[in-house]
């Protein structure tokens, strides 16, 4: 059934075959698991021949979806360029040629222009992904209701070098010297030679792989990790050849270096393409490294730059539409939104040193980024905590696993700047609800910036003021507290008497205030002692009614205990609190009020007088 | 205030209230818009003053509402007993009883238990805030005025329109910026308060926001003003002349009503009045009073 379709896809004489393959040994039947694992020998050899051969550059560009079909903008400079055709499968940019798929068509355009190179009936089959040489375009199909493959070789003219169709999962292959490399089943590469359309080389590797793909003259397979074609390929299947990996450190969402492959036939962006991680490999002598020793990670609108080694985060960007493709470089990232515009980020700072305009929404985009360079702008970048502020009070649901992991990444700075972030956010009316919670907890737990939190205790509610949200009491007397911060009790005191201070903050508040209460202090705690003891309505309030005595009796000495005691004797003190505060009045005797004894004076009504 | 102790003694209270009761006689404004409260009538106390201390030094429950609700009874007479309620909110009450004690305090009326009111007007029972503010406006003093300035930044609607009210009665001049920005804040009550408390330029600058503030919601404070004996005539006529100027039924039909009740006003003003009120005849939506704003 596949061989009648592929006749139809593409016609007859569509297998004439150019030339004769040069000189290399067919290891076996192609894409066929009944192979002899070589121990690396055919892949070692291919390498050593290929070694000195020219390797094209891809093409800088930004290459969108839109309703009516592409838009792509050169990344260097140029115009933009729209080809209109029903789009089924994102388009892929291999050397400089963009490949896409729809309407019952695969096309090839010029990358830098649009300009069509040759189209060809697929019978519906949609693009996988694409490798360039400058000269043969090979292309990878997904098969009949997402079974199988299909690999095609086209020459510039449009002539079908090369079609074959397998019952196995092509990844996206590239091709250097007309050998493409076509990953299979997520673990092989084989080294198809286009010439004469034998398998001439295979390379089982250890990660999960499904991209083959050329950056700086060099060719890589990857997707969970990257690993170079280079002299060490040959060790790939005991784990001996030059590779990279993302940090294991969790950050959002993916950390697979690249998405599965098959992922690129989806028309519509989608979480899969927002949330993902971006790093460019570089060689480190003998070994790889990440280019900039910085990776990147996107989710939606927001825009992370982590180190390389330690996945710690180095800034933070949001962008205003949602991101949906894009492409390191060296010295920063292209990115491609939803609303068709086109930032680079400086992977030093996150700062945006430029944008291009696709000019349009867009469905999906492809970024491609080779030889781009861009000169940094120099400036420097605004402190890391207003950066993850402005990512936290971003508004929408959307976002609160970014958000999540932004304020994990807050705790860590020490910085009281960082302390005054979080008492903001956490007295903020628009600061999401999903994640105040969290902010409060991080909050709690600072043990710098103590000042920032003074200054937000003298921001209470206000009417008149139009202050509507109380500060965070609770979490600034944990982190006060813990502190030994003093000066932080006289706020406290008055936070306990305000009427906006929730229970639970209230309750928090007073158990710093055990520890760092005065006696100037004792005026408010009496206030509040005298008030609630008997109408505490709720555990919390029970809880800080209790800890209140505990600070009378600490900083009242016996007068404070007598206060306490004679609340602990009183049968209208709610019984949730005597039970609390008997443990502090114990042995304390209560002396008796004085005797009533009326005034001489005759009360103010009978002097004729009334105050005013 | 700053108390003594954390239970001030009782006699330091007798004191104290002898002392703040004769400080605020002396401050009390003369012009005080209060509604003047029926004087005790002279003639000899009947309160049995030990009789109804037993009941509130009593720690049962029904006994204290009893003693409260003798003192209540006897409104002024009962001041004797004011610093025993004062103790008894200073000590903590349950909520039915501390509001009968709140309420008993302002009956009393002294101005020594202004500063144990100005504590519950803090409370977390919006209730009992309410409560504490009006029983504040009845035993005044400055720990009175001192709360009712904080209660105007409350955020319970009613207290923040009690604490307006009130301190307008107070004659809390001082008080006039938060007022200010309490009717920025659609605190309708500080309008009468500020007709209440403001001089003629202040009374100039309030009248200025006819138009930003709901016409029915001035009215209150132009009545205060235009029946101010100490404000001039001038300001009167100049607000007048605004009143004119809007040209509206609703104001046509407030300036006949002042009209109606200017039995023995300023003839300069009754005359302004007239005028506007015949300039204003037949303006738009001149219908009988009730359509609001």
């Amino acid at each position: 059934m596949r061989a009648a379709r592929a006749s139809t896809l593409l016609g007859a004489g569509a297998l004439a075959l150019t030339a004769c393959g040069a000189g290399q040994t067919r290891i076996g039947q192609l894409f066929t698991t009944n192979w002899e694992d070589d121990g690396g020998a055919s892949i070692a050899k291919l390498e050593a021949r290929l070694r000195r051969a020219p390797v094209a550059e891809t093409v800088d560009v930004a290459v969108g979806v839109t309703d009516d079909g592409i838009v792509g903008v050169p990344l260097g400079g140029g115009a933009t360029w729209t080809y209109a055709h029903a789009v089924a499968a994102r388009p892929d940019v291999a050397g400089n040629v963009v490949v896409g798929s729809g309407g019952g068509e695969i096309f090839c355009l010029q990358a830098s222009t649009g300009t069509l190179l040759w189209k060809r009936s697929t019978g519906g089959l949609d693009v996988i992904g694409a490798g360039d040489d400058g000269r043969t375009t090979v292309v990878t199909l997904e098969g009949p209701g997402g079974v199988g493959s299909t690999l095609l070789a086209v020459a510039r003219d449009g002539t079908v070098l090369r079609q074959h169709e397998t019952d196995k999962k092509l990844g996206r292959p590239a091709v250097v010297a007309n050998i493409a490399f076509v990953p299979w089943q997520n673990q092989y590469v084989t080294a198809y030679d286009i010439s004469s359309g034998d398998e001439v080389a295979r390379v089982t590797l250890r990660q999960q792989t499904s991209h083959a793909f050329v950056l700086g003259s060099t060719l890589y397979f990857g997707e969970l990790g990257v690993t170079r074609f280079d002299e060490r390929i040959g060790g790939a299947s005991q784990g001996q050849a030059a590779s990279a990996s993302l940090p294991a450190r969790e950050v959002v969402g993916a950390t697979r270096w690249l998405p599965p492959a098959g992922d690129r036939k989806l028309k519509v962006a989608g979480a899969a393409d927002k949330v993902r991680v971006y790093a460019r490999p570089t060689p480190r002598g003998a070994e790889m490294g990440i280019e900039d020793d910085v990776f990147y990670s996107t989710y939606y609108r927001v825009v992370f730059g982590l180190a390389a080694t330690s996945a710690q985060v180095s800034w933070v960007h949001v962008q205003d539409a949602d991101v949906l493709g894009g492409a390191p470089y060296h010295g920063g990232l292209a990115l491609c939104d939803a609303s068709g515009r086109v930032t680079f980020l400086e992977a030093k700072t996150g700062l945006a040193s430029g944008e291009l305009s696709l000019g349009q929404p867009l469905r999906s985009c492809t970024v491609s980024a080779d030889a781009l360079a861009r000169a940094a702008s120099g400036k420097p970048a605004r402190p890391l905590g207003e950066q993850m502020a402005d990512a936290l009070r971003v508004p929408g649901g959307d976002l609160v696993t970014a958000q999540r992991f932004v304020l994990r990444e807050l705790a860590h700075l020490e910085d009281a700047a960082a302390t005054k972030v979080l008492v903001d956010l956490a007295a903020d009316p628009r600061t999401s609800p999903a994640l105040l919670g969290e902010i409060r907890s991080v909050l709690a737990s600072r043990r710098t910036g103590a000042e920032h939190m003074l200054a937000a205790l003298d921001r209470p509610y206000d009417f008149l003021k139009d202050v509507l949200r109380p500060p965070p009491v609770g979490p600034i007397a944990d982190a006060l507290a813990a502190m030994k911060e003093k000066r932080g009790a006289a706020p406290l005191a008055r936070a306990l008497l305000d009427a906006q201070t929730s229970p639970e903050d209230v309750k928090h508040a007073a158990a710093a205030l055990v520890v760092l209460a005065t006696e100037a202090e004792r005026e408010p705690l009496s206030s509040f002692f005298a008030m609630y003891r008997c109408t505490a309505e709720n555990d919390d309030m029970v809880a800080a009614v209790a800890s209140v005595a505990e600070a009378l009796v600490r900083i009242a000495g016996a007068k404070g205990k007598e206060l306490v005691a004679r609340a602990a004797k009183d049968p209208m003190t709610l019984p949730a609190v005597r039970s609390r505060i008997e443990p502090f009045a114990e042995g304390v005797t209560v002396p008796a009020d004085p005797p009533f004894t009326p005034p001489d004076e005759k009360p103010a009504g009978k002097k004729g007088k009334t105050p005013g | 205030m700053q108390k003594e102790g954390i239970f001030p003694a009782l006699s330091a209270h007798v004191g104290r209230s002898l002392l703040l009761c004769a400080s605020l006689v002396a401050i009390a404004p003369a012009a005080s818009a209060a509604p003047a409260k029926k004087p005790a009538k002279a003639q000899a106390s009947t309160f049995d003053a030990a009789g109804v201390a037993a009941k509130l030094t009593s720690r049962d429950a029904a006994e204290v509402t009893a003693g409260l609700k003798l003192a209540r009874l006897a409104g002024k007479e009962a001041a004797p007993v004011a610093p025993l309620i004062e103790r008894l909110l200073d000590r903590g009450l349950p909520t039915d009883l501390a509001k009968a004690a709140i309420e008993t305090a302002g009956d009393v009326a002294q101005p020594s238990s202004s500063a144990a009111l100005a504590h519950w007007a803090k409370n977390r029972d919006a209730e009992l805030r309410r409560v504490a503010v009006l029983a504040l406006l009845k035993t005044r003093g400055p720990a009175a005025v001192k709360a009712l300035r904080g209660a105007l930044s409350d955020a319970d609607g009613r207290v923040r329109g009690t604490a307006a009210s009130g301190l307008g009665a107070l004659g809390a001049r001082e008080a006039l910026p938060e007022l200010d920005a309490a009717l920025e804040r659609k605190v309708g009550e500080a309008a009468a308060a500020i007709g209440q408390l403001c001089k003629d330029d202040e009374c100039e600058r309030f009248a200025a926001r006819t138009g930003r503030v709901p016409f029915d919601v001035m009215t209150s404070g132009f009545d205060q003003i235009l029946f101010r004996s100490d404000v001039t005539d001038d300001a009167k006529v100049k607000l007048v002349g605004r009143i004119r100027e809007l040209g509206t039924g609703e104001a046509h039909r407030f300036l006949r009503d002042v009209l109606g009740r200017w039995a023995s006003g300023s003839a300069k003003v009754k005359s302004a009045l007239e005028q506007a009120a015949a300039a204003t005849q037949g303006s738009p939506s001149d219908k009988p009073a009730g359509g609001g704003s």
